[in-house]
């Protein structure tokens, strides 16, 4: 065309990713998911500061839930949850589950609020969410009869792995924001006419 | 903006949905979990664990020796610090143990010839004789992801003979010591539970305290208690804690008499207990090793032991 006008991009200066379509999207989450139950029974027990070791999970359901919602949130950390008691030598089956299910599903009904789009939400979420998982295990085991002191509990495990989970959090929510995508747009379904 | 009625009942129908799927899976954790506690160790979902414990090893033996160097690395980095003292101490520990050798070899003797008359049977000795089992030696795949549970899990399985309850020893600066026990079973892979993790109980005694017989569990972790030593029992600190060997209720226990667990550290007040609390720190930390030894029951008193 040569209409003699000339077109100047505008935007935002730092690039966006780029819309999936939702199956593409769904295909990541699977690979996300997968990658980080392996890593986190092979590779993240070796990690660890006095008896803390770092959850991988927990910044990965966050991740999840915040850009898909709360079902593919709920639906991914209920699998990653079980894939990690299959695949571990831990004695359960559904306790982790449980927790990461719960903690997805909380996480998705930040989607479609602004905090989504931040990395401060996500971040304080995560260790929130590894924070949940830790006290949630020890009242499983506490009924169960297991115990441990509670300055212990609170020095050699829960601290460090708060922390180490602090520490690997910003990279597994920057990679899962560039392989999902932006958040999805949740159809408002509480509107009074 | 309101949005359509139409739009607003889909969306209602979505979120009952979505309600639904979510209350579903709570559900069946719940189930889960009550079911896995509830069925014995041959269960159905205790044999899925281990059908996806043999699926995932191999995987998980790659990645583990994929870190190994860069684990090596940081322990080497690690103990030079305290390389040369401990080389010292080492030199002075060796020349003693030389001397205890000649006396040791005498007793082996001797002791081997008291146990064909009596018809005992006799205590594992890495070293020498592992009194009807076989030691085969894997490397640790993986470990617990949580410090709640004290396990490994271990590169052989069923198919090289490995049982459910076979003791697992480990090398430590006094020889051969007691870490744990296999509580699961795959083809090509099996759990460990160590002795400090908390559902782990193994009946012990101390051979210079007298012919008292307790039980060793975890109080705290990486620290065992010996409860049921009676007051007087001459327990001193840094007395070592052997295996019992006994069973309770006509149960044999899995573990075989004499094997070393770990040494006393502490012996609590007695004045108005009936028992001595017994603090023993193991002689292994499990969580530091690379490779396990396991004891696979070959003799008929061996698997009868296993098979409790």
């Amino acid at each position: 065309m040569s209409s003699g006008l000339r077109t100047r991009a505008v935007g935002p200066a730092t690039p966006r990713p780029l819309p999936r379509s939702g199956s593409a999207r769904l295909g990541w989450v699977t690979v996300i998911a997968l990658a980080a139950v392996v890593l986190q029974v092979t590779v993240m027990p070796y990690i660890n500061v006095a008896d803390g070791i770092p959850d991988l999970i927990a910044p990965t359901v966050v991740v999840i839930a915040i850009l898909r919602g709360t079902l593919v949130g709920a639906v991914t950390g209920f699998a990653m949850g079980l894939l990690v008691e299959l695949s571990s030598p831990v004695g359960t089956l559904g306790v982790l589950a449980l927790l990461y299910l719960v903690i997805g599903a909380w996480c998705g009904r930040y989607c479609s609020r602004d905090e989504s789009s931040t990395l401060t939400a996500p971040l304080v979420l995560s260790v929130a969410a590894a924070l949940v998982t830790q006290i949630g295990v020890m009242i499983f085991q506490l009924m169960l009869g297991t115990h441990m002191g509670a300055s212990e509990f609170i020095v050699s495990v829960l601290l460090p792995t708060l922390a180490l989970t602090a520490l690997l959090s910003p990279p597994v929510l920057l990679i899962g924001r560039r392989l999902i995508g932006p958040p999805r747009v949740v159809e408002p379904y509480a509107v009074r006419t | 903006m309101a949005s359509s009625p139409a739009t607003t009942g889909i969306a209602r129908r979505r979120n009952n949905l979505r309600r639904g799927i979510i209350a579903a899976l709570v559900i069946l954790c719940l189930g889960l979990f009550t079911v896995y506690f509830r069925e014995s160790d041959d269960g159905a979902l205790h044999g899925a664990q281990s059908t996806a414990a043999s699926v995932i090893s191999p995987v998980q033996e790659v990645a583990t020796r994929a870190v190994e160097p860069f684990r090596d690395a940081w322990g080497w980095a690690s103990s030079l610090k305290d390389a040369r003292d401990r080389s010292a101490s080492l030199e002075t520990e060796v020349d003693r143990l030389r001397g205890e050798v000649v006396f040791s070899d005498v007793q082996a003797q001797r002791l081997d010839e008291l146990e064909k008359l009596l018809g005992v049977e006799k205590l594992v000795d890495a070293s020498k004789d592992l009194g009807g089992y076989e030691a085969k030696t894997s490397s640790v795949v993986t470990r617990s992801i949580s410090p709640w549970w004290r396990s490994a899990r271990v590169g052989i399985g069923s198919s090289d003979g490995v049982m459910r309850n076979s003791p697992v020893l480990a090398g430590s600066e006094q020889g051969a010591a007691l870490v744990g026990i296999v509580t699961n079973v795959s083809s090509r892979s099996a759990d460990v539970s160590f002795v400090t993790d908390g559902r782990t109980e193994v009946g012990g005694r101390i051979p210079d305290a007298g012919p008292y017989f307790g039980l060793l569990s975890s109080i705290t972790p990486g620290q065992l208690q010996l409860s049921g030593i009676p007051k007087e029992a001459a327990v001193k600190t840094g007395q070592a804690v052997v295996t019992g060997g006994f069973g309770v209720k006509g149960l044999q226990s899995p573990y075989p008499p004499g094997v070393p667990v770990g040494v006393v550290t502490s012996v609590g007040p007695q004045e108005v207990d009936v028992d001595r609390t017994v603090q023993v720190t193991p002689y292994v930390d499990p969580r530091t090793l690379s490779y396990l030894t396991v004891l696979v029951p070959r003799s008929p008193e061996a698997i009868a032991r296993a098979k409790g």
